[in-house]
């Protein structure tokens, strides 16, 4: 065999090192170092003995020495004697030891004591801590007999082959070094370098800890003995020993995650991994624990013995978040194959078994021909005569070409017929949250066969709830394993690897008796079971009876103290030998650590995390009547106020929370205790009439929780009775304390006016010691665990939020009103048998339904809303006063499809989960989930759900008080809360409260009675699936019906032709179009037509021909329009701007066989098959007579492509009796208007300008028609010139042209009414044209074409109030509707699509079945075979029965998981006052994310820095995800063929926005700058957002603070979400020490005067 | 009719006019509506439309059409 190595021999390159840094460290244990010359001078010294003893190349020495330098040493040797070492463990069994050295051939074995090798036929050279055998030997490397030391045997090493017996594996010197080779260089090893040796040495990755350090001149330091499978003392031994490089199986980097001490390892630069499936979860945990994630890199390698270590590896990429990591790429000089069984290569993609060859493949097992041969196989790939060796592992190479490790061939196991690999069942479970690690094997059970068993690590060793479910969620039913068991620890084998042979048998343990068990035994149990490999224990039996051992009285402690979480005293376990003993220590432990204490008010109080999010949002908006709580009192009659203050002191003494302010230290907020005092208390005496004003004062005089007090009382005192109001700031007072204040007072009042002592219990505990408490309890391990559980339920959830009837403010408006109601008792008991039935609780019942509410509202049946918990369940806690309530996000997945008894359970199972996870902060979720910016919205939820119950509620307010607490409680949570609260009669007492700057009463009410609706159809029919529960109410239905249908129109068989051609007999001279000079009339246009129709007749064009026409506007145009139709075709109207290749497409795809053209432009038509009719090339021989025609209205009157957005163009065949309906009104309506006819100045080619086109002629009026090469800088001349017209039909961005073109006066004089069509028509605009034209002279219009033209209007009578002018109603004929998804009308109000039937209902389009019976559906609300177009636009029904578009169903943008509507968007741009007009478009990057781009027109000519201000204006109104990445200044939107904007060119005009870290400029910025880096941890430019780069609304109060102290100056928090850069709070510090300055002077000044 | 996932069952149905269509399987067919007999996917039904619509006028255009032919 001959091997190639790229670098000298180990052995050699360890000389030379020792020669240029021979005082370096090279190795180092707990008691002794060596330098690199010791250590060279050492081997050499054993190596000489070594040779003199007659060992040389191809001799085996056995090593059977622990871990110590020695050991360097003794490997070294036996290399500078040429020879190769066979490792064997001194802590083995002996017969083991000696049953490896044998195999391996040895004869000499270098041991530390004489017996540790006990075998009289070997010869043990005993090495002493001196190494005093060898010193009478020379210090220089003995002369080899061999030349080519490369491929000569390095060492033999066994495997730890999971079947058989181990095989020695032969490894020459080239492989190891290699792989040696490859490490120093990859991972850049070198002086300074601390690399821990603590594999086994009997494991060959223990060869390059040893040699990769020793080749690159760093240190190997060596890890005491059994630290490998300890992992507290690994981590210690990282930290003391400044590791840089540390390598860990899998199973033992698991044990290590939860370690305290990673924190310490800041010398840590590199972790490797290997020998198992490494999945990316656990590498995120470990990333989390370490102090700075990204200066640790992690490797995945791969590599059997029998290929000198590695042969493949990948460094993780912290991007990965789950599944299993990728063991990479072959490393340098080896080569990899996947093939399958035959030793093919398998396709990309495919599983097969690992094939690897290359220098690294070993030479073969000692000894054994047949084992060798078969795994050793030739390598085709390689020279000739290499091998390749068969690993046996299962990989797949992954789409970026990475290799992926599935399994051991021989763990495959066959299930049901099924090939299933255990590592992918494995990798399923590690994703669990609770899961920290997973083992899957085959088993038998007593039936035969083969079924999986899952062993699954936990915390406390069980099975988490819902695991099977969870993984049914993502594996197929074949691959989910029959049995699950929970285990603490896994057994693992020498090297750490799970070893799969010694899990417990499933079947047993499911015969546990661990229900008898309490929690604390079973977790006991469970330890003893692994510890002892006892399958079952009882709570009798004693550790020493089982088996157990003194010595194992360590690892007891340690894996209890691990299982509890809790401090287990070794010493007290020692007494306490029996297992239920061992459990009462957990039980004492867990008491005494979990028991809140009273803690010393003298140091600083820190704030519950609660306190904390209540005093962050009141920080952000001081003073804010959003945090007034109040509860109401009523006094006894003979209450003297002297008393009640007596009574309110008392209160105040008792409870703490009562005199707390919070304030600021050294940038952490605390609280502070006042000592007790007078309550402060107001007496008013105000009539009913008056009061409800003075609580309105009362509670708008809120709260400064800097200074307090943070609680006032204000008493009313009528002549009948008396009323105490006790407002609080929310901060200390929840719902709950509330009850508490209500019914202690009650009691010290009576106890007052009686004389004698209340009789409350003493309170043992305040709030502040439930802070401390909780502080303490929710350490960031626990929190982390809780944010896991949260960020798996909430992956990709999107807030629900109902539509709103208002713009969003940048700034949440906490004001709010609520809309009140009842549900009747009959309703919520049957509701409440339902939830019973389901195992639901009320809360999950109702909640369910408001659910299906919102998912019906909003077609997204993934409802998410959020509901305040009590945060109260320690039954110490519940006399307290304070801030417990906490917040959590509920996801319900609703099931369309399934009635409402099914979705109770869903529903009940979602709220169990989330119940159990209630404890985690919430501002902890918030930053982990939502850490941007945004305060226009509550974050995480919008929609809340909030069941009060029933003994919370104040009982001593009466409904009178209740009434004006809710009129004066004017204060909304978030966007939308539904309260409920259970009465004593049986009703449910409800209100829906909302944001008033978001919704109208109306639709909130409306709301109200589409939920009751739904509550009694749920409960009267539970099984109804939910998408179809009936809750619009009657009289809406109705409203939705009438506003469906347009006026019928007295039916007519007559077509547009038919009707000219009266008009040309009855008017015939009469001008029918002017065309600039030219000027024809209706008898001549008709001849020239007729004389059209004659000729394609004679090309044979018949009744239904489709006939292209491509002309310039000119009266050719009409002359080959009506000649069509004359000759019974339908005409085709071709754009004069679209290409050559588009043309022909759109000729062949409508079958126009003969196209109407010019000479001129005949040459555009190049290459198309249709024949041409030339207009300039006249036939005067054609009769100017008609030809003979059917007159069929159903025949086509004309095809028109409609530019779809995605795909081909579409063809819509319009016919006669369409387009003749839609004619009929235009003329009655528009052309009626005036006498002047209409202008035509867009593309022909678009049906917008179908009426301008004809509905002048068939009123006997000229069409004007404008040239084709007009620029639309002259478009208002041009109108003007030639109005006034009795209408003109245009687009909003030909408005907005004319708007800018034309002084107001002459707006009016244009036509007699304008309508726009084509796009949206935005309210400013409209309102302009209103103020010119005066009332029902502008009319909005909408019209899909495959409705020909127009569906509906709406006819401006006075201006216009929402963003966009509503569409209106529908047209005569006409027929509108907004259905949902299933085709059934939306409420009022509610979004969805837009469905248009009726007599103008296309045929279809051309050549285009399937297309059209796609889009076509039939009619369910007609019963005589009607069809309904599709339309794709998003529109909702007003209160009015007008319909308000909304947006296109392909338009709606998601952004980050985020619903944005761009026309919020353009709002907040419009706003700007130097704006004229603005777009907002989307366009998706090459990396598939969607990035928002603005476009504004400025108000002056002088644009310099608006499109800065307008990103500016936009920051300041609008969420950061809503911000456009870019906003480009255009002169005017340019606008397509139909006057349309043409968003494709607009696109192409946006500026790059490639973010610039600005320096920041003077010492402001400088040092803010500075304050940002220290927080952040990096530097940021002075326009860098906070939020974005790594800061959150916690670290924000750290920003602020520190501001605060760099200036002295108080700023407020919302400073940094208002402002969140450099710039900009350098701006608010710069204004805050000017004023400060300035009043500085004021009061010098003053000081002066005096 | 677009978003619904991959399985949803579909009917082919026309009209008197012959003018075909796709309706949800298990939803009762509009009045004026017959089944066609075609019965899967959306895209099953859509792609069974396109080969047998060959002629999308409505049937009574058709026929006069085709009377006048003859």
């Amino acid at each position: 065999m001959t091997v190639q190595a790229e670098a000298p021999a180990i052995p050699v390159l360890v000389a030379g090192m020792a020669e240029r840094r021979p005082d370096a460290v090279a190795v180092v244990d707990s008691d002794d170092s060596l330098t690199y010359a010791d250590l060279d001078a050492r081997a050499n010294r054993l190596a000489n003995l070594l040779v003199a003893n007659g060992i040389g190349p191809e001799s085996v020495v056995g090593v059977c020495l622990p871990r110590c330098v020695n050991l360097v040493v003794a490997l070294l040797a036996v290399w500078r004697a040429g020879a190769a070492y066979l490792p064997v463990d001194p802590a083995h069994p002996a017969r083991r030891v000696t049953g490896m050295l044998r195999s391996g051939g040895v004869t000499i074995v270098l041991a530390q004591r004489a017996t540790d090798v006990q075998d009289s036929t070997l010869r043990t050279v005993v090495l002493d801590r001196d190494l005093a055998v060898a010193n009478a030997h020379p210090a220089t490397a003995p002369v080899l007999s061999t030349v080519d030391i490369m491929s000569t045997a390095a060492y033999v090493l066994h495997t730890s082959g999971s079947t058989g017996t181990p095989k020695p594996v032969v490894v020459h010197h080239a492989g190891i070094a290699n792989h040696v080779g490859w490490r120093a260089r990859t991972h850049g090893f070198g002086p300074g370098d601390r690399i821990l040796h603590k594999t086994a040495i009997t494991f060959d990755a223990a060869g390059w800890e040893i040699f990769a350090p020793l080749v690159s001149g760093a240190a190997v330091v060596l890890a005491p003995p059994g630290a490998e499978r300890d992992p507290a003392t690994l981590l210690r031994t990282v930290a003391e020993q400044e590791i840089t490089v540390l390598q860990v199986v899998p199973s033992v980097l698991r044990a290590m995650a939860d370690e305290p001490g990673w924190a310490a390892c800041r010398s840590l630069r590199l972790l490797s991994s290997g020998g198992e499936q490494l999945h990316a979860e656990l590498v995120h945990r470990i990333r989390r624990r370490l102090p700075d994630p990204d200066t640790v890199e992690v490797w995945n390698t791969y590599g059997p013995t029998e290929c000198s270590v590695e042969v493949a590896a990948h460094r993780f990429d912290p991007a990965q978040l789950s599944g299993p990591v990728p063991i990479g790429r072959p490393v340098a000089g080896s080569r990899i194959a996947v093939v399958d069984e035959h030793g093919v290569a398998v396709p990309a993609g495919g599983t097969g078994e690992l094939l690897a060859a290359g220098v690294g493949v070993g030479r073969g097992y000692l000894g054994r021909a047949a084992d060798t041969a078969a795994r050793f196989v030739p390598d085709p790939s390689g020279e000739p005569g290499a091998r390749a060796y068969r690993t046996g592992d299962l990989v797949r190479t992954t789409a970026d070409g990475l290799l992926e490790y599935v399994g051991r061939l021989d763990q495959q196991l066959k299930v049901n017929g099924v090939r299933i690999e255990p590592g992918e069942v494995e990798a399923a479970l590690a994703g669990h949250p609770s899961v920290n690690g997973a083992a899957v094997i085959g088993f038998t059970p007593a039936d035969g066969g083969t079924r999986l068993a899952a062993y699954v690590l936990t915390e406390d060793g069980t099975v988490p709830a819902g695991l099977r479910e969870y993984l049914a969620e993502r594996l197929p039913a074949t691959h989910l394993p029959a049995t699950f068991t929970g285990m603490t620890s896994f057994p693992s084998t020498g090297s750490g690897k799970v070893d799969r042979a010694a899990l417990p048998a499933p079947d047993q343990r499911t015969e546990d008796r661990g229900d008898l068990l309490s929690p604390a035994e079973q977790l006991v149990a469970q330890v003893w079971r692994d510890l002892l490999k006892v399958e079952t224990v009882e709570a009798d039996d004693d550790f020493f009876g089982l088996g157990g051992s003194s010595l194992q009285l360590t690892r007891l402690a340690n894996r209890m103290r691990k299982a509890s979480g809790l401090s287990i005293d070794l010493g007290t376990l020692v007494s306490a030998t029996r297992l239920a003993d061992q459990a009462a220590l957990i039980d004492q432990a867990a008491a005494d650590q979990d028991r809140i204490e009273r803690i010393s008010r003298d140091e600083d109080l820190p704030l519950s995390f609660g306190q904390r999010r209540m005093w962050v949002l009141d920080r952000m908006r001081p003073r804010s009547r959003e945090w007034v709580s109040a509860l109401f009192v009523r006094i006894p009659d003979g209450t003297g106020t002297e008393q009640i203050q007596q009574a309110l002191n008392l209160l105040l003494a008792r409870h703490e929370a009562l005199r707390t302010r919070f304030v600021l230290s050294d940038g952490e907020p605390i609280q502070v205790i006042e000592p007790a005092g007078e309550y402060e208390l107001r007496t008013v005496e105000l009539s009913d009439e008056e009061f409800p004003a003075e609580l309105d004062r009362e509670l708008d005089r809120s709260f400064d929780i800097t200074t307090g007090p943070l609680t006032r009382a204000l008493l009313r005192r009528a002549a009948d009775h008396q009323l105490l109001v006790i407002s609080a700031h929310h901060i200390v007072l929840d719902g709950w304390s509330s009850a508490v204040l209500e019914r202690e007072f009650g009691e010290l009042l009576a106890a007052v006016r009686a004389g004698r002592a209340p009789s409350l219990p003493p309170l043992e505990l305040q709030y502040a010691d439930f802070a401390v408490w909780q502080r303490g309890k929710l350490d960031e391990q626990l929190i982390d665990k809780e944010l896991q559980y949260w960020r798996a339920t909430l992956e990709g959830a999107t807030p629900t939020a109902v539509r709103l009837d208002k713009p969003r403010p940048a700034m949440r408006d906490g004001r709010g009103a609520i809309v009140g109601f009842t549900v009747p008792a009959t309703v919520a008991r049957v509701l409440e048998d339902h939830g019973r039935r389901s195992g639901a609780t009320s809360f999950m019942t109702l909640l369910t339904a408001f659910g299906t509410l919102l998912a019906r509202y909003e077609s997204d049946w993934d409802v998410v809303v959020g509901t305040p918990v009590a945060g109260r369940n320690r039954p110490e806690l519940e006399g307290v006063v304070g801030f417990f309530l906490n917040n959590i996000v509920l996801r319900c997945r609703l099931d369309p499809d399934v009635g409402f008894a099914t979705a109770l359970a869903t529903v009940r199972d979602t709220c169990r989960a989330a119940f159990a996870h209630q404890d985690l902060p919430f501002d902890r979720l918030v930053a982990e989930l939502a850490p941007e910016r945004d305060l226009s919205t509550t974050p995480l939820y919008q929609v809340a759900f909030d069941l009060h119950d029933e003994k919370l509620t104040a009982s001593a307010a009466n409904p009178a008080d209740w009434d004006t607490l809710l009129d004066v409680s004017r204060i909304a949570k978030t966007d939308l809360t539904l309260y409920l609260r259970a009465e004593p009669d049986g009703t449910l007492a409800g209100g829906l409260e909302y944001a008033t700057s978001l919704f109208e009463k109306a639709t909130i009410e409306r709301m109200v009675a589409h939920f009751l609706a739904l509550l009694d159809a749920v409960a009267a029919d539970p099984a109804t699936p939910l998408a179809e529960v009936d809750f619009v109410p009657a009289e809406e239905r109705t409203l939705l019906e009438t506003a469906a249908t347009g006026t019928t129109l007295e039916p007519s068989e007559l077509t547009t032709l038919d009707l000219f051609e009266r008009q040309v007999a009855a008017t015939p001279d009469a001008v029918a179009l002017v065309s600039g000079s030219t000027r024809v009339t209706f008898a001549e246009l008709d001849a020239a037509a007729n004389q059209v129709a004659h000729r394609i007749r004679a090309m044979g064009v018949g009744d239904d021909d489709v006939v292209g026409v491509l002309l310039e506007r000119g009266p050719g145009l009409l002359t080959s329009f009506l000649g069509v139709w004359k000759a019974g075709g339908a005409y085709l109207p071709l754009d004069l701007d679209a290409p050559a290749e588009r043309l022909e497409l759109v000729c062949s795809d409508a079958a126009a066989s003969v196209v109407v053209t010019t000479t001129g432009l005949a040459d555009r038509l190049a290459g198309g098959a249709s024949a041409t009719l030339l207009l300039d090339a006249p036939d005067p021989a054609a009769p100017t007579s008609p030809p003979e025609r059917t007159g069929d209205p159903d025949l086509l009157a004309y095809v028109i492509y409609t530019s779809g957005s995605t795909g081909r163009p579409k063809g819509v065949q319009i016919h006669h009796r369409g387009l003749v309906n839609h004619l009929r009104w235009a003329v009655a309506e528009m052309a009626a208007r005036g006498s002047g006819g209409a202008p035509v100045f867009s593309s022909v080619a678009f049906d917008l300008v179908v009426p301008n086109l004809w509905a002048p002629l068939l009123a006997g009026q000229p069409v004007h028609l404008l040239p084709s090469d007009m620029d639309l800088t002259e478009l208002g001349r041009m109108l003007s010139d030639r109005a006034p017209f009795s209408f003109i039909k245009l687009t909003p961005g030909h408005l907005e042209i004319l708007s800018q073109q034309l002084a107001p006066g002459w707006l009016a004089d244009l036509a007699g009414v304008v309508m726009v069509a084509g796009q949206e028509l935005p309210s400013a605009l409209a309102n302009q044209w209103v103020a010119a034209l005066g009332p029902d002279r502008l009319i909005n219009e909408y019209g899909p074409s495959e409705a020909t033209v127009g569906t509906c209007t709406y006819l401006l009578g006075s201006p216009e109030t929402g963003d966009t002018v509503p569409i209106g109603k529908p047209l005569p004929g006409v027929t509108m509707r907004v259905l949902d998804s299933l085709l059934r009308p939306v409420p009022v109000g509610v979004v969805g699509e837009v469905y248009v039937g009726g007599a103008g209902l296309a045929r279809g389009y051309a050549g285009a079945p399937a297309m059209t019976a796609s889009r076509f559906l039939p009619d369910p609300f007609a019963a005589d075979g009607a069809r309904l177009y599709r339309t794709g636009d998003l529109a909702r029904v007003l209160p009015s029965g007008d319909v308000s578009f909304v947006g296109r169903i392909d338009d709606q943008v998601k952004i980050r998981g985020y619903r944005v509507e761009l026309g919020e968007i353009t709002a907040a741009l419009l706003d700007h006052p130097s704006v004229r007009d603005a777009v907002v478009l989307t366009d998706t990057g090459e990396n598939a994310e969607v990035r928002l781009l603005a476009f504004v027109v400025a108000q002056q000519r002088n644009a310099d820095g608006l499109a800065e201000e307008a990103l500016a204006a936009c920051h300041r109104r609008l969420p950061s995800y809503m911000v456009p990445a870019s906003c480009t200044v255009v002169e005017r939107f340019p606008l397509n063929a139909n006057g349309k904007i043409d968003r494709g060119q607009l696109v192409s005009l946006a500026g790059g926005d490639d973010p610039v870290l600005d320096a920041p400029s003077g010492p402001t910025e400088e040092r803010i700058a500075e304050i940002f880096a220290s927080l952040l941890g990096h530097q940021v430019g002075v326009h860098s957002d906070f939020f974005t780069s790594g800061g959150n609304s916690i670290v924000a109060i750290r920003l602020v603070a520190a501001i605060q102290d760099a200036y002295e100056i108080d700023l407020p928090i919302r400073a940094v979400f208002e402002g969140p850069t450099v710039a900009a709070l350098a701006g608010v510090v710069e204004t805050r020490i000017r004023a400060e300055l300035e009043k500085l002077s004021e009061a010098d000044l003053s000081v002066g005067r005096q | 009719m677009d978003k619904s996932d991959d399985n949803e069952q579909y009917r082919v149905v026309l009209n008197d006019e012959e003018q075909y269509s796709i309706w949800w399987a298990g939803r009762e067919i509009p009045a004026g509506w017959r089944q066609e007999g075609t019965e899967g996917t959306r895209d099953e039904c859509l792609a069974h439309i396109d080969k047998v619509w060959v002629d999308m006028r409505p049937r009574s255009l058709r026929e006069r059409m085709a009377q006048l032919d003859a």
